[in-house]
């Protein structure tokens, strides 16, 4: 996993500070199943979730109501399914931002087949706090050895780092492990269990950690978009 | 204390109401077949810990009594048994762990609904009674040409089928023929008679089978040759128990035939090489089996019972006896197994589920294609089975019909000649012919009688028939009820006569009384001679002989057709064999004195008779089976498959038109037979147990943790020596395998053909030594095929000596939908796939859901001819049949009607049945099975006025209330907040994701929604939603009523 060492080391030495109160999972189990298209926002806990992409672009859905279309197996739950070529973008407005430390993906295949090696790529970028964008990707693996799809954790090593918005999208590789530019509506990924930690306006946990305030204002000073909460004046 | 004083009262009924509440508490039961989701024990292959693989290796026999084969069904049966136990006070019927791991039981709606919420169940199916569906043969198929023939390869006659067992599943056996004698005498010709030579030592020693002895049969019935001999009755015996069926008083309570289909059926396949046969007295010399030498043994499940409309009963098989067949017969160490019996019309049949196991222990099954042609029904769709159609051989026996100065040849089986007078049956009615109506003209020209409802003014004046031959019209009627209605009437002969537009292949087969079948030309000859001669007209048929047409094989108008309706990317049938105008035994003709006489231990005589359907083709190739294992004998049941297929030849034009035709795949599957070749095919496409598991998860057929194990292949990409796709969306590649089954290593190339695409095999060549097997691909770019027009092709390996060839069907289509999606949710989901061919916009039309339309009315027992097409088309209800008017506005997406069991007075016990016309009077659709479910689900219906007819096929107590359930989704009805969404951007060759989710539905409702996929504006296709909140119990899947093989 690539990422900015400039970055890294801020995200470090905010990382110190935070209280682990608010770490969620969020896994689609509370939602009812539906279909969305490009706009749609869905929320679980604190997050949006904001549809990306055009026509059918994804659905909460399980193994069971698949029909033809190779979802992951071995999770008998809700998941986010993102379909033709499509993503979607998470955000939390209600907090400053939030951490993001694992998620568990599948690429879906549209139809039952043997694929052993990975065809596939996710591609995850997004902004931190302070505006700065970075991207990053993950190798989707293929099948297992029994022939099924299965989520795969990933982890994301950037201990303490604040987002503002993270967004996934896929693509097909080729064998060598490229993205194609076009996905021909069959870079879809399924996703699930995606844990992230809100992190609270600066007045709830400054209190907490005055000692690194410095630090905390130099952010909130670039982040105009975030200070929206009557609690910073004080 | 409130449910306590109410568990008392209920109690208190019980008792002061006596023994009918028991009665029909009970009726509520009714039989099932209930799948677990462990592995039977002949497919098992050891991924239970502690437990070893069961399945045997190539060229081996399951052995029950192996100590690891028991002790998996120890571990089977502790499961059975705990599921079992959830469900207290059901009757269980049959265990089965050999070929079927679960039971059948009889079962109410509660239990059902328990059991479908149980993780270990992974089936539970309706047990619909299915249906029964020479000798110059072996001669015709080259069995006995000297040095090639396959006999000869077997080192003749006298030992083809040598130690070879074949089980035939079906009516049972009538041992005294000598076809099943293990004697012969001084001139080699079979014979029970104890003077002659034993012919056969003692079985085979893999042999564990039995004989049992029930009414009138023994255990001195079975000999060396007919080797065991066992019934199956255990559902059947609960339906009489029941009161829902009543034992025909000809049939006997043990393996002994009745009504001759499964003598028929063994004597084809593997009866004795040498058995002087006679018809009606008369000799027509030796007949043969297919594997003389071959060991019989007898399975019985079908059964006659009483039929309100049949004085000679019906039959009736319950797969759940065949499924314990099965077992028994595998235990018992048969190499091949014979179905002639209907069923298997969908992927999920239970008795086609026990032959998979059988094939994974070696066993080769052929099974009946169905009599429902040309019309396209084929049953027995697994790609395990070899699925066998049915065509003409080149030996017609016929008769010299003398007309006036003419003389004209048509079929027929009779002893001696007969001379009379000749009358149409127009002049013999009981009234003026020009008088008539034009429904009863048909009527009394095609000879009408009551078992066909006949109009009282379109009956036979027995004045005017008695002493005369009568000349009656083809077509409505079963032919031999033809005869018997001019019998009835006095008549002396039946000279039956094919119209032009009618069907126009020839049958040779008993009648009642003396009967030749002419074709339409003749036919047109003989009516303008009787026409001149006017009073004086006469006729003389000659006794029957045998000559040769040379103009055969032609596929049978009744052999039913493809395609494969469950599955349009396996081919179905596999292949064609003889199947019209068999010689083979059967059982005599008896009245109840002489049937008593024989049940309380008198013998019977033999008899012989021609038969056809795809029930006598399927035992030809069992018999081939019997000579390829006894050649091959590591061979699997695919790779013998493979070598009949590849080795086929085509059958001539039948001149059918469209998909119907004879030289299609879907009527001739890969071709005729052709044994010779097969023995030596060079290459065979071989499947693997594992293989059929992965073809199952890929159609969602297995459990889900099952699948997670063993992942899941394409049905196009089973390696079966067929070629088959509904869905080319541009461009296609099939994945095949093949082995060299010769005994030299070989270079093979290939040639692909079909038309409308550019076909390519990748790698063109292959170098295969003994044994070795080697992957290729065939790809299809389409040229100029249209869109939604089936292409045909083949794909050709030769080296030189060998020629492999396999069928190619192949359809472009721009947008490949699922037809049928079904929901228990009251909020979900659903997310799919589509194939698309195209590079236009996406869009889609939805409707619904919609809850269904209820209408109640009550129906009594049809007096007519309970199909309800006369009484539908006229649009005016009768007693028996009621007529539901309904208009279909423009922008129909999907239309469905259904009747259910619940909604039904006497629930399963009453047998509605559902037709739809539309105003021309043309069906289109329909739906009769046993019972009251009934389904006919219409997408995209025409603007228009239509019917629905139910039928009251059968209904008990004379009169039941029924409520008809219906939904008109047109575009633009909403409910349930259902929601369907496309990408608009699609892709030549390329997939889609197609999502559709719905709210909040009420429970305990039945929902229909409907969307129809446009491209670029224009209807492609449609996908329709049934959405049952009301947790359904299993029905039996939607059919037409088999049609008779119109003999």
């Amino acid at each position: 996993m690539k990422q900015s060492l400039k970055m890294a080391l801020l995200s470090a030495a905010i990382g110190l500070t935070l209280p682990a109160a608010q770490a969620t999972v969020i896994n689609f189990d509370a939602m009812t199943h539906d279909i969305y298209t490009a706009g749609d926002v869905l929320k679980d806990a604190s997050f949006d979730f904001t549809v990306v992409g055009g026509g059918m672009a994804g659905a909460i859905t399980n193994s069971a109501s698949c029909d033809i279309i190779d979802c992951p197996k071995g999770n008998n739950s809700n998941f986010y399914l993102a379909s033709n070529d499509s993503g979607f973008t998470i955000s939390n407005s209600d907090k400053l931002g939030f951490l993001f430390s694992s998620f568990e993906s599948s690429f879906v295949a549209p139809l039952k087949q043997n694929i052993p090696n990975s065809v596939a790529r996710l591609l995850v970028s997004g902004h931190d706090i302070n505006d700065v964008s970075f991207s990053d990707y993950f190798d989707l693996p293929g099948q297992n050895a029994a022939g099924n799809w299965t989520f795969s954790q990933f982890n994301f090593t950037t201990p303490g780092r604040i987002y503002k918005d993270v967004s996934f999208l896929s693509c097909l590789t080729t064998t060598s492990g490229d993205c194609v530019s076009v996905g021909g509506n069959q870079a879809q990924f399924a996703i699930d269990n995606i844990n992230v930690t809100a992190v609270p306006e600066p007045a709830e946990w400054l209190l907490m950690a005055l000692g690194l305030a410095t630090i905390t204002m130099v952010m909130r000073r670039k982040n105009k978009a975030q200070n929206n909460s009557a609690g910073i004046a004080s | 204390m409130m449910k306590r004083s109410i568990i008392n009262l209920a109690v208190a009924a019980l008792l002061t109401t006596g023994f009918s509440s028991f009665a029909s508490a009970d009726e509520a039961r009714l039989p099932y077949i209930i799948q677990l989701a462990d592995k039977p024990a002949a497919s098992y292959t050891g991924e239970v810990n502690g437990l070893k693989a069961t399945k045997p290796s190539a060229g081996q026999q399951l052995d029950v009594n192996a100590y690891d084969v028991q002790a998996y069904i120890n571990y089977l049966d502790k499961k059975q048994s705990n599921v079992i136990a959830s469900i207290g006070n059901a009757q269980i019927v049959h265990n089965y762990q050999v070929v079927f791991n679960g039971f059948s039981a009889m079962l109410t709606d509660a239990e059902v609904r328990k059991l479908k919420n149980s993780a270990d169940v992974l089936a539970i199916t309706l047990d619909e009674p299915r249906t029964l569906q020479t000798n110059y043969t072996p001669k015709f198929l080259g069995l006995d040409k000297p040095s090639t023939g396959l006999w000869s390869l077997l080192n003749g006659p006298s030992k083809a089928g040598e130690n070879v067992v074949i089980g035939i599943i079906d009516s049972g056996i009538w041992p005294e023929d000598p076809s099943f004698a293990d004697r012969v005498n001084a001139n080699g010709e079979a014979t029970h008679d104890a003077s002659g030579t034993l012919a056969f030592d003692a079985p085979p020693a893999t042999w564990k089978g039995s004989c049992e002895s029930g009414e009138g049969f023994s255990t001195a019935n079975c000999n060396n040759k007919l080797i065991g001999a066992k019934k199956f009755r255990s559902i059947y015996d609960s339906l009489i128990a029941k009161g829902t069926a009543v034992a025909h008083w000809s049939d006997y309570n043990s393996a002994r035939d009745n009504g001759g289909h499964g003598s028929h059926t063994a004597s084809t396949a593997g009866g004795n090489g040498k058995v002087a046969a006679q018809i009606a007295g008369a000799s027509i010399g030796l007949i043969s089996g297919i594997a003389p030498r071959a060991r019989l043994a007898a399975y019985k499940v079908c059964w006659t019972s009483n039929d309100p409309v049949k004085p000679e009963g019906s039959n009736s098989c319950y797969g759940g006896d065949s499924i314990k067949a099965i077992e028994a017969a595998v235990s018992d160490g048969v190499n091949v197994l014979n179905y002639s019996i209907s069923g298997g019309e969908q992927l999920n049949d239970a008795v086609d589920a026990a032959f998979l196991a059988a094939t994974n222990a070696g066993v080769f099954v052929a099974a009946s294609a169905g009599n429902s042609g040309p019309a396209n029904m084929v049953a027995h769709i697994a790609p395990w089975l070899t699925t066998v159609a049915a065509s003409t051989h080149d030996r017609v026996q016929e008769s010299n019909v003398t007309i006036g100065s003419k003389t004209l040849k048509g079929g027929s089986v009779i002893s001696k000649p007969l001379s009379g007078n000749l009358i149409l049956a127009k002049n013999a009615g009981v009234s003026d012919y020009a008088s008539l109506s034009q429904a009863s003209k048909d009527a009394l020209d095609r000879c009408f009688g009551t078992a066909n409802a006949v109009p009282a003014d379109a009956k036979l004046d027995p004045i005017k028939v008695a002493g005369k031959i009568v000349l009656c019209d083809r077509g409505a009627s079963n032919l031999v009820d033809k005869s018997a209605t001019v019998k009835e009437a006095g008549g002396i002969g039946m000279l039956l006569a094919n119209v032009p537009t009618g069907s126009a292949t020839i049958s040779a087969i008993e009648h009642t009384i003396p009967t030749v079948h002419i074709n339409a030309a003749d036919g047109i000859s003989a009516k303008a001679y009787v026409a001149s001669a006017g009073v004086d007209a006469q006729t003389t048929f000659s006794a029957s002989m045998n000559n040769f047409t040379g103009n055969a094989p032609v596929m049978a108008d009744f052999s039913s057709r493809g395609p494969n309706r469950a599955d349009a990317n396996v081919l179905k049938p596999d292949l064609t064999a003889p199947g019209v105008d068999i010689l083979a035994a059967t059982v005599p003709a008896q009245n109840k004195e002489q049937r008593d006489q024989i049940a309380t231990g008198t013998a019977g005589i033999a008899a012989w008779q021609s038969m056809q359907g795809t029930s006598m083709s399927s035992p030809h190739v069992a018999g081939l089976a019997a000579l390829l294992h006894q050649l091959h004998p590591t061979w699997s049941p695919a790779a013998i498959k493979s070598a009949l297929m590849t080795s086929a030849y085509s059958t001539l034009n039948d001149g059918k038109p469209g998909l119907q035709n004879g030289l299609l795949p879907w009527a001739q599957g890969a071709g005729h037979v052709n044994p010779n070749s097969a023995a030596d095919p060079g290459l065979v496409y071989d499947v693997t147990a594992l293989d059929y598991d992965r073809y199952l998860c890929g159609q969602g057929q297995l459990s889900a943790a099952k699948c997670n194990v063993i992942g899941s292949i394409q049905p196009y990409n089973l390696n079966l020596a067929s070629l088959t796709t509904a869905n080319v969306l541009g461009k296609f590649t099939f994945n095949r395998t093949v082995t060299n089954v010769s005994d030299r290593a070989s270079t093979y190339t290939a040639k692909a053909t079909i038309s409308g695409f550019d076909a390519s095999v990748s790698p063109a060549e292959l170098s295969l030594n003994p044994g070795e097997s080697k992957s290729f691909t065939v790809t299809l770019n389409r040229t100029s095929a249209a869109k939604n027009v089936y292409q045909y092709g083949a794909l050709v390996w030769t080296d030189g000596v060998h020629t492999v060839r396999s069928p190619i069907t192949a359809k472009a289509s721009l947008l490949a939908a699922a037809a049928q999606l079904n929901s228990e949710a009251t909020t979900g989901s659903k997310v799919i796939t589509i194939g698309t061919g195209s590079t236009g916009v996406l869009s889609l039309v939805k409707g619904g859901l919609k809850e269904a339309t209820r209408s109640a009315s009550s129906i009594a027992q049809d007096s007519g001819k309970k199909d309800g097409v006369a009484e539908c088309k006229a649009g005016t209800s009768t007693d028996g049949v009621k007529v539901h008017e309904f208009s279909v506005p423009a922008g129909n997406l999907a239309t469905r009607f259904a009747l259910y069991n619940e909604d039904t007075t006497h629930g399963a016990a009453d047998d509605l049945d559902l037709l739809v016309m539309n105003a021309a009077g043309v069906a289109v659709g329909g739906s009769g099975t046993d019972g009251s479910n009934e389904s006919v689900l219409l997408p995209n219906l025409a603007a228009g006025n239509y019917r629905a007819c139910v039928v009251g096929y059968g209904v008990k107590d004379g009169k039941s209330d029924y409520t008809l359930s219906s939904w008109i989704v047109n575009a633009g009805d909403a409910g349930g907040s259902f929601k369907a969404l496309a990408p608009s951007k699609i892709y030549l060759g390329g997939t889609a994701t197609v999502g559709f989710s719905w709210k909040n539905l009420p429970a305990g409702k039945r929902y229909l929604a409907g969307v129809s996929y446009l491209i670029d504006g224009a209807a492609q296709s449609t996908t329709s939603l049934i959405v049952e909140t009301n947790d359904p119990i299993p029905t039996a899947t939607s059919t037409a009523r088999a049609v008779g093989a119109g003999i």
